[in-house]
Protein backbone atom coordinates (compact mmCIF):
# COMPACT_ATOMS: atom_id res chain seq x y z
CA UNK A 1 0.00 0.00 0.00
CA UNK A 2 2.66 2.16 0.49
CA UNK A 3 5.28 4.07 -2.04
CA UNK A 4 2.70 5.97 -4.29
CA UNK A 5 3.04 9.85 -3.32
CA UNK A 6 0.87 12.51 -4.38
CA UNK A 7 2.17 15.31 -6.55
CA UNK A 8 0.49 18.24 -4.52
CA UNK A 9 0.92 17.50 -1.00
CA UNK A 10 -2.60 17.79 0.37
CA UNK A 11 -3.48 17.18 4.57
CA UNK A 12 -7.16 17.24 4.70
CA UNK A 13 -9.09 18.00 8.26
CA UNK A 14 -9.15 13.89 9.11
CA UNK A 15 -5.63 13.87 8.13
CA UNK A 16 -4.86 16.42 9.91
CA UNK A 17 -6.68 15.25 13.05
CA UNK A 18 -4.83 12.04 12.75
CA UNK A 19 -0.94 13.36 12.23
CA UNK A 20 -1.48 16.00 15.41
CA UNK A 21 -2.56 12.50 17.57
CA UNK A 22 0.30 10.89 16.32
CA UNK A 23 2.65 13.68 16.84
CA UNK A 24 1.34 13.96 20.54
CA UNK A 25 1.21 10.46 21.49
CA UNK A 26 3.86 9.12 19.28
CA UNK A 27 2.35 5.52 18.33
CA UNK A 28 -1.29 4.56 18.52
CA UNK A 29 -3.92 1.98 17.25
CA UNK A 30 -7.49 2.82 15.16
CA UNK A 31 -9.61 2.86 17.68
CA UNK A 32 -7.15 4.66 20.29
CA UNK A 33 -7.23 7.63 17.93
CA UNK A 34 -11.05 7.50 17.52
CA UNK A 35 -11.10 7.61 21.29
CA UNK A 36 -8.48 10.48 21.41
CA UNK A 37 -9.75 12.14 19.24
CA UNK A 38 -13.37 13.24 21.09
CA UNK A 39 -15.69 12.60 18.25
CA UNK A 40 -13.79 14.58 15.28
CA UNK A 41 -12.73 10.84 13.86
CA UNK A 42 -15.10 8.14 13.30
CA UNK A 43 -14.42 4.21 13.45
CA UNK A 44 -15.70 3.33 10.08
CA UNK A 45 -13.65 6.27 8.37
CA UNK A 46 -10.49 6.43 10.15
CA UNK A 47 -9.15 2.95 9.03
CA UNK A 48 -9.57 4.36 5.26
CA UNK A 49 -7.84 7.67 6.18
CA UNK A 50 -4.80 5.35 7.85
CA UNK A 51 -4.15 3.58 4.74
CA UNK A 52 -4.34 6.55 2.11
CA UNK A 53 -2.11 8.38 4.61
CA UNK A 54 -0.17 5.43 4.60
CA UNK A 55 -0.17 5.52 0.63
CA UNK A 56 0.89 9.24 0.64
CA UNK A 57 3.95 8.47 2.68
CA UNK A 58 2.58 10.51 6.46
CA UNK A 59 2.75 7.79 8.54
CA UNK A 60 4.18 4.42 9.06
CA UNK A 61 2.92 1.18 10.67
CA UNK A 62 4.12 -1.76 11.89
CA UNK A 63 2.47 -4.82 13.65
CA UNK A 64 2.54 -5.73 17.19
CA UNK A 65 1.67 -8.62 19.15
CA UNK A 66 -1.95 -8.64 20.78
CA UNK A 67 -1.98 -9.12 24.33
CA UNK A 68 -1.95 -12.69 25.08
CA UNK A 69 -5.87 -12.61 26.05
CA UNK A 70 -7.31 -11.38 23.38
CA UNK A 71 -5.53 -14.33 21.31
CA UNK A 72 -5.85 -13.48 17.43
CA UNK A 73 -4.05 -11.60 14.58
CA UNK A 74 -1.25 -8.77 15.50
CA UNK A 75 -2.10 -4.99 15.89
CA UNK A 76 -1.38 -2.33 13.72
CA UNK A 77 0.10 0.56 15.47
CA UNK A 78 0.56 3.62 12.98
CA UNK A 79 3.74 6.52 13.86
CA UNK A 80 3.87 9.59 12.06
CA UNK A 81 6.84 9.81 9.37
CA UNK A 82 8.88 13.07 8.62
CA UNK A 83 7.29 13.72 5.75
CA UNK A 84 4.32 13.78 7.67
CA UNK A 85 5.81 15.78 10.71
CA UNK A 86 6.68 18.60 7.72
CA UNK A 87 3.33 18.35 5.98
CA UNK A 88 1.40 19.01 9.69
CA UNK A 89 3.53 21.95 10.00
CA UNK A 90 3.43 23.57 6.70
CA UNK A 91 0.05 23.19 6.69
CA UNK A 92 -0.47 24.30 10.21
CA UNK A 93 1.50 27.54 9.91
CA UNK A 94 -0.84 29.70 7.88
CA UNK A 95 -3.35 28.64 10.37
CA UNK A 96 -1.20 29.82 13.26
CA UNK A 97 -0.37 33.21 11.20
CA UNK A 98 -4.05 33.52 10.48
CA UNK A 99 -6.02 32.52 13.28
CA UNK A 100 -3.75 33.50 16.09
CA UNK A 101 -6.50 31.78 18.92
CA UNK A 102 -5.55 29.18 17.33
CA UNK A 103 -2.10 28.50 18.93
CA UNK A 104 -3.26 29.99 22.34
CA UNK B 1 -9.57 -14.28 17.00
CA UNK B 2 -13.19 -15.83 17.95
CA UNK B 3 -14.96 -18.23 15.66
CA UNK B 4 -17.26 -15.28 14.29
CA UNK B 5 -14.52 -13.12 13.50
CA UNK B 6 -12.41 -15.84 12.46
CA UNK B 7 -14.80 -16.56 10.09
CA UNK B 8 -15.70 -13.19 8.89
CA UNK B 9 -12.05 -12.78 7.73
CA UNK B 10 -11.85 -15.78 5.87
CA UNK B 11 -14.73 -14.94 3.83
CA UNK B 12 -13.07 -11.46 3.36
CA UNK B 13 -10.33 -12.51 2.78
CA UNK B 14 -11.63 -14.39 -0.14
CA UNK B 15 -13.26 -11.03 -1.25
CA UNK B 16 -10.79 -8.39 -0.96
CA UNK B 17 -7.50 -7.67 -2.34
CA UNK B 18 -4.24 -8.47 0.11
CA UNK B 19 -3.49 -4.78 0.81
CA UNK B 20 -7.02 -4.57 1.57
CA UNK B 21 -6.86 -7.12 3.98
CA UNK B 22 -3.88 -5.69 5.90
CA UNK B 23 -4.74 -2.05 6.34
CA UNK B 24 -8.09 -2.07 6.36
CA UNK B 25 -9.88 -5.81 7.52
CA UNK B 26 -6.85 -6.87 9.79
CA UNK B 27 -6.36 -3.74 12.02
CA UNK B 28 -10.29 -3.63 12.28
CA UNK B 29 -10.95 -6.91 13.30
CA UNK B 30 -7.92 -6.87 15.49
CA UNK B 31 -8.86 -3.66 17.77
CA UNK B 32 -12.60 -4.76 17.89
CA UNK B 33 -11.00 -8.10 19.13
CA UNK B 34 -8.67 -6.94 21.74
CA UNK B 35 -11.04 -4.08 23.20
CA UNK B 36 -13.87 -5.94 23.26
CA UNK B 37 -11.89 -8.80 24.86
CA UNK B 38 -10.62 -6.21 27.43
CA UNK B 39 -14.32 -5.09 28.00
CA UNK B 40 -15.08 -9.26 28.54
CA UNK B 41 -12.74 -9.17 31.11
CA UNK B 42 -13.48 -6.58 33.32
CA UNK B 43 -16.47 -7.98 33.70
CA UNK B 44 -18.32 -5.27 31.21
CA UNK B 45 -20.34 -7.79 29.32
CA UNK B 46 -22.18 -4.79 27.60
CA UNK B 47 -19.63 -2.72 26.84
CA UNK B 48 -18.02 -5.71 25.03
CA UNK B 49 -21.31 -6.46 22.78
CA UNK B 50 -21.72 -2.93 22.02
CA UNK B 51 -17.94 -2.86 20.80
CA UNK B 52 -18.49 -5.83 18.76
CA UNK B 53 -21.54 -4.35 17.44
CA UNK B 54 -20.26 -0.77 16.50
CA UNK B 55 -16.81 -2.21 14.87
CA UNK B 56 -18.94 -4.55 12.27
CA UNK B 57 -21.16 -1.28 11.43
CA UNK B 58 -17.40 0.15 11.20
CA UNK B 59 -15.96 -2.32 8.83
CA UNK B 60 -18.62 -2.00 6.79
CA UNK B 61 -19.30 1.25 6.35
CA UNK B 62 -15.00 1.23 5.83
CA UNK B 63 -15.65 -1.44 3.13
CA UNK B 64 -18.07 0.61 1.51
CA UNK B 65 -16.02 3.93 1.58
CA UNK B 66 -12.46 1.73 0.55
CA UNK B 67 -14.14 -0.10 -2.08
CA UNK B 68 -15.87 3.46 -3.24
CA UNK B 69 -12.82 4.84 -3.56
CA UNK B 70 -11.12 2.60 -4.94
CA UNK B 71 -13.31 2.02 -7.51
CA UNK B 72 -13.15 5.44 -8.71
CA UNK B 73 -9.48 6.22 -8.89
CA UNK B 74 -9.11 6.49 -12.08
CA UNK B 75 -5.33 6.58 -11.45
CA UNK B 76 -5.07 3.12 -10.36
CA UNK B 77 -6.64 1.80 -13.50
CA UNK B 78 -4.53 0.15 -16.10
CA UNK B 79 -3.98 1.58 -19.93
CA UNK B 80 -6.36 -0.52 -21.05
CA UNK B 81 -9.22 -0.26 -18.86
CA UNK B 82 -9.04 3.85 -18.94
CA UNK B 83 -9.18 3.48 -22.46
CA UNK B 84 -12.27 1.20 -22.30
CA UNK B 85 -13.92 3.15 -20.36
CA UNK B 86 -13.19 6.75 -22.11
CA UNK B 87 -13.89 5.42 -25.51
CA UNK B 88 -17.48 3.95 -24.32
CA UNK B 89 -18.40 7.03 -23.06
CA UNK B 90 -17.03 9.13 -25.94
CA UNK B 91 -18.90 6.66 -28.48
CA UNK B 92 -21.65 6.66 -26.36
CA UNK B 93 -22.60 10.38 -26.13
CA UNK B 94 -21.85 10.81 -30.34
CA UNK B 95 -24.26 8.58 -31.22
CA UNK B 96 -26.89 9.48 -28.40
CA UNK B 97 -26.44 13.03 -29.39
CA UNK B 98 -26.42 12.01 -32.90
CA UNK B 99 -29.28 10.02 -32.39
CA UNK B 100 -31.49 12.58 -30.83
CA UNK B 101 -32.09 14.90 -33.75
CA UNK B 102 -32.16 11.93 -36.51
CA UNK B 103 -35.51 9.88 -34.48
CA UNK B 104 -37.04 13.81 -34.16
CA UNK B 105 -36.52 14.35 -37.77
CA UNK B 106 -39.73 12.31 -39.59
CA UNK B 107 -42.17 14.73 -37.09
CA UNK B 108 -40.04 17.94 -37.55
CA UNK B 109 -39.73 17.36 -41.48
CA UNK B 110 -43.65 17.90 -41.12
CA UNK B 111 -43.31 21.32 -40.36
CA UNK B 112 -41.78 24.81 -42.48
CA UNK B 113 -37.92 25.18 -40.86
CA UNK B 114 -39.09 28.07 -38.21
CA UNK B 115 -41.85 26.32 -36.92
CA UNK B 116 -39.74 23.22 -36.68
CA UNK B 117 -37.04 24.87 -34.30
CA UNK B 118 -40.14 25.67 -31.74
CA UNK B 119 -41.27 22.36 -31.54
CA UNK B 120 -38.41 20.53 -31.30
CA UNK B 121 -37.76 20.77 -27.74
CA UNK B 122 -41.22 19.06 -27.25
CA UNK B 123 -39.41 15.93 -29.19
CA UNK B 124 -36.62 15.39 -27.69
CA UNK B 125 -37.39 13.55 -24.53
CA UNK B 126 -39.79 11.01 -26.55
CA UNK B 127 -36.22 10.29 -28.54
CA UNK B 128 -33.62 9.74 -25.41
CA UNK B 129 -35.11 6.77 -24.20
CA UNK B 130 -34.51 5.44 -28.03
CA UNK B 131 -31.19 7.00 -28.38
CA UNK B 132 -29.60 6.31 -24.86
CA UNK B 133 -29.38 2.13 -24.92
CA UNK B 134 -28.41 2.60 -28.83
CA UNK B 135 -25.63 5.04 -28.12
CA UNK B 136 -24.90 2.68 -24.60
CA UNK B 137 -24.78 -0.17 -27.07
CA UNK B 138 -22.56 0.93 -29.79
CA UNK B 139 -20.57 2.80 -27.59
CA UNK B 140 -19.81 -0.45 -25.27
CA UNK B 141 -19.39 -2.59 -28.57
CA UNK B 142 -17.11 -0.49 -29.83
CA UNK B 143 -15.16 0.79 -26.43
CA UNK B 144 -14.40 -2.80 -25.45
CA UNK B 145 -13.50 -4.73 -28.61
CA UNK B 146 -10.35 -6.69 -28.49
CA UNK B 147 -9.47 -5.63 -25.35
CA UNK B 148 -8.71 -7.06 -21.89
CA UNK B 149 -10.43 -5.51 -19.12
CA UNK B 150 -11.06 -6.06 -15.78
CA UNK B 151 -14.68 -5.70 -14.59
CA UNK B 152 -13.70 -2.33 -12.83
CA UNK B 153 -14.63 -0.72 -16.60
CA UNK B 154 -17.64 -3.39 -16.53
CA UNK B 155 -18.90 -2.17 -13.47
CA UNK B 156 -18.73 1.60 -14.26
CA UNK B 157 -20.91 0.57 -17.54
CA UNK B 158 -23.39 -1.48 -15.84
CA UNK B 159 -23.83 1.33 -13.50
CA UNK B 160 -24.39 3.96 -16.42
CA UNK B 161 -26.44 1.45 -17.93
CA UNK B 162 -28.66 1.45 -14.80
CA UNK B 163 -28.66 5.25 -14.73
CA UNK B 164 -29.93 5.10 -18.64
CA UNK B 165 -32.74 2.74 -17.71
CA UNK B 166 -33.79 4.97 -14.41
CA UNK B 167 -33.66 8.05 -16.48
CA UNK B 168 -35.43 6.42 -19.94
CA UNK B 169 -38.43 5.29 -17.02
CA UNK B 170 -38.14 8.88 -15.72
CA UNK B 171 -38.95 10.19 -19.26
CA UNK B 172 -41.63 7.76 -20.18
CA UNK B 173 -43.48 8.12 -17.18
CA UNK B 174 -43.43 11.38 -16.63
CA UNK B 175 -41.60 13.90 -18.77
CA UNK B 176 -42.44 12.45 -22.47
CA UNK B 177 -46.44 12.84 -21.47
CA UNK B 178 -45.92 16.10 -20.38
CA UNK B 179 -44.02 17.11 -23.81
CA UNK B 180 -46.20 15.48 -25.83
CA UNK B 181 -49.11 17.22 -24.31
CA UNK B 182 -47.54 20.93 -24.77
CA UNK B 183 -46.33 19.65 -28.08
CA UNK B 184 -49.91 19.27 -29.21
CA UNK B 185 -50.87 22.48 -27.53
CA UNK B 186 -48.34 24.52 -29.52
CA UNK B 187 -49.00 22.69 -32.93
CA UNK B 188 -53.07 22.84 -32.48
CA UNK B 189 -53.25 26.41 -30.80
CA UNK B 190 -55.72 24.71 -28.91
CA UNK B 191 -54.59 24.76 -24.76
CA UNK B 192 -57.51 22.25 -24.11
CA UNK B 193 -56.73 19.67 -26.24
CA UNK B 194 -57.78 16.58 -24.57
CA UNK B 195 -54.75 13.98 -23.72
CA UNK B 196 -54.50 11.07 -25.64
CA UNK B 197 -53.07 7.56 -24.05
CA UNK B 198 -49.63 8.76 -25.21
CA UNK B 199 -49.87 12.35 -23.34
CA UNK B 200 -50.80 10.08 -19.86
CA UNK B 201 -48.72 9.76 -17.25
CA UNK B 202 -47.87 6.31 -16.08
CA UNK B 203 -50.04 6.64 -13.61
CA UNK B 204 -53.05 7.97 -15.35
CA UNK B 205 -52.81 5.42 -17.68
CA UNK B 206 -53.00 2.64 -15.30
CA UNK B 207 -56.45 4.24 -13.60
CA UNK B 208 -58.06 4.51 -17.40
CA UNK B 209 -57.01 0.81 -18.20
CA UNK B 210 -58.70 -0.10 -14.92
CA UNK B 211 -61.63 2.19 -15.95
CA UNK B 212 -62.26 0.49 -19.20
CA UNK B 213 -61.82 -2.86 -18.25
CA UNK B 214 -64.14 -2.34 -15.30
CA UNK B 215 -67.13 -1.16 -17.94
CA UNK B 216 -65.69 -4.25 -20.52
CA UNK B 217 -64.03 -1.86 -23.49
CA UNK B 218 -61.05 -3.24 -25.36
CA UNK B 219 -58.06 -1.97 -23.37
CA UNK B 220 -55.23 -3.62 -25.11
CA UNK B 221 -54.11 -0.48 -27.05
CA UNK B 222 -53.60 1.50 -23.68
CA UNK B 223 -52.41 -1.52 -21.80
CA UNK B 224 -49.69 -1.95 -24.93
CA UNK B 225 -48.98 1.33 -24.16
CA UNK B 226 -47.95 1.40 -20.04
CA UNK B 227 -46.51 -2.25 -20.50
CA UNK B 228 -44.07 -0.78 -23.48
CA UNK B 229 -42.68 2.06 -21.30
CA UNK B 230 -41.50 -0.76 -18.78
CA UNK B 231 -40.24 -2.39 -21.31
CA UNK B 232 -38.48 0.32 -23.07
CA UNK B 233 -36.96 1.68 -19.97
CA UNK B 234 -35.62 -1.67 -19.54
CA UNK B 235 -33.37 -1.74 -22.49
CA UNK B 236 -30.48 0.23 -21.80
CA UNK B 237 -29.46 -2.87 -19.30
CA UNK B 238 -30.82 -5.50 -21.99
CA UNK B 239 -28.70 -4.28 -24.72
CA UNK B 240 -25.61 -3.45 -22.51
CA UNK B 241 -25.98 -7.28 -21.29
CA UNK B 242 -26.19 -8.37 -24.71
CA UNK B 243 -23.27 -6.06 -25.90
CA UNK B 244 -20.62 -7.55 -23.44
CA UNK B 245 -21.73 -11.21 -24.72
CA UNK B 246 -21.47 -9.90 -28.05
CA UNK B 247 -18.28 -7.71 -27.80
CA UNK B 248 -16.47 -11.05 -26.45
CA UNK B 249 -16.84 -12.54 -29.67
CA UNK B 250 -16.26 -9.96 -32.09
CA UNK B 251 -13.10 -9.93 -34.42
CA UNK B 252 -10.99 -6.81 -34.25
CA UNK B 253 -12.69 -5.01 -37.59
CA UNK B 254 -14.34 -2.01 -36.97
CA UNK B 255 -16.71 -2.91 -40.02
CA UNK B 256 -17.82 -6.03 -38.15
CA UNK B 257 -18.36 -4.07 -34.87
CA UNK B 258 -20.76 -1.53 -37.04
CA UNK B 259 -23.13 -4.32 -39.03
CA UNK B 260 -23.02 -5.89 -35.56
CA UNK B 261 -23.98 -2.91 -33.61
CA UNK B 262 -26.93 -1.97 -36.44
CA UNK B 263 -28.15 -5.70 -36.88
CA UNK B 264 -28.70 -5.84 -33.45
CA UNK B 265 -30.10 -2.22 -32.72
CA UNK B 266 -32.27 -3.05 -35.78
CA UNK B 267 -33.49 -6.78 -34.77
CA UNK B 268 -34.52 -5.20 -31.12
CA UNK B 269 -36.18 -2.55 -32.67
CA UNK B 270 -37.76 -4.57 -35.38
CA UNK B 271 -39.16 -7.53 -32.35
CA UNK B 272 -40.39 -4.35 -30.58
CA UNK B 273 -43.08 -3.25 -33.91
CA UNK B 274 -43.24 -6.53 -33.95
CA UNK B 275 -44.51 -7.49 -30.84
CA UNK B 276 -47.05 -4.44 -31.34
CA UNK B 277 -48.29 -5.48 -34.90
CA UNK B 278 -48.70 -8.70 -32.65
CA UNK B 279 -50.82 -7.37 -29.70
CA UNK B 280 -52.68 -5.15 -31.87
CA UNK B 281 -54.01 -8.54 -34.29
CA UNK B 282 -54.70 -10.34 -30.80
CA UNK B 283 -52.34 -13.03 -31.33
CA UNK B 284 -50.05 -11.90 -27.84
CA UNK B 285 -51.14 -10.23 -24.84
CA UNK B 286 -50.06 -6.18 -24.24
CA UNK B 287 -47.31 -7.37 -21.61
CA UNK B 288 -45.99 -9.98 -23.78
CA UNK B 289 -45.66 -7.87 -26.90
CA UNK B 290 -43.98 -5.05 -25.31
CA UNK B 291 -41.68 -6.96 -23.53
CA UNK B 292 -40.77 -9.29 -26.84
CA UNK B 293 -37.36 -7.34 -27.69
CA UNK B 294 -36.28 -7.91 -24.29
CA UNK B 295 -37.59 -11.80 -23.85
CA UNK B 296 -35.89 -12.06 -26.76
CA UNK B 297 -32.53 -10.82 -25.92
CA UNK B 298 -32.12 -12.21 -22.58
CA UNK B 299 -33.22 -15.79 -24.35
CA UNK B 300 -30.34 -15.16 -26.49
CA UNK B 301 -27.99 -13.99 -23.86
CA UNK B 302 -29.08 -17.52 -21.96
CA UNK B 303 -28.84 -19.78 -24.31
CA UNK B 304 -25.62 -18.27 -26.23
CA UNK B 305 -22.62 -20.22 -25.21
CA UNK B 306 -20.49 -18.38 -22.22
CA UNK B 307 -16.87 -19.08 -23.15
CA UNK B 308 -15.53 -17.97 -26.56
CA UNK B 309 -12.06 -17.72 -28.47
CA UNK B 310 -11.90 -14.52 -27.22
CA UNK B 311 -12.55 -14.74 -23.90
CA UNK B 312 -9.53 -18.18 -23.93
CA UNK B 313 -7.12 -15.46 -25.58
CA UNK B 314 -7.93 -13.11 -22.07
CA UNK B 315 -7.56 -15.71 -19.88
CA UNK B 316 -4.16 -16.38 -21.33
CA UNK B 317 -3.11 -12.72 -21.38
CA UNK B 318 -4.08 -12.24 -17.82
CA UNK B 319 -2.07 -15.27 -16.70
CA UNK B 320 0.97 -13.81 -18.48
Amino acid sequence: MAGRRPRVLTLSPKESVILQLLVRDDEAYGLELVSASRGRLKRGTVYVTLGRMEEKGYITSRLEDAPPEAGGLPRRIYKATALGRQVLEAWSQPAKFLIPAVTR
Amino acid sequence: MTAPSGQLRRFLSRHCATAAMDHLVDPILTDIQIESTSAAVRGQRWASRWIRAAGAIALIKALAVYGWTRFWSIREWSADDRRALIRTLSYFAAVAVAAIPLLMMPFLLRFPATRAWEVAPYLVPQALPLALPVGLFVGLLYGFRARVVSPRPRTAVIILAVLCSAASFASLAWIVPVSNQAFRVAVSGNERIEKGTPEMTLGELRTRIGAYAARGRDVSRMALTYHARWALAAAPVVLTSWAFLVVARLPNRRLVVGIVAIASCVAYYSLMGAGQFAVLRESLPPAAGAWLPNAAFVAALILLPRRTPNDERRTAAASL
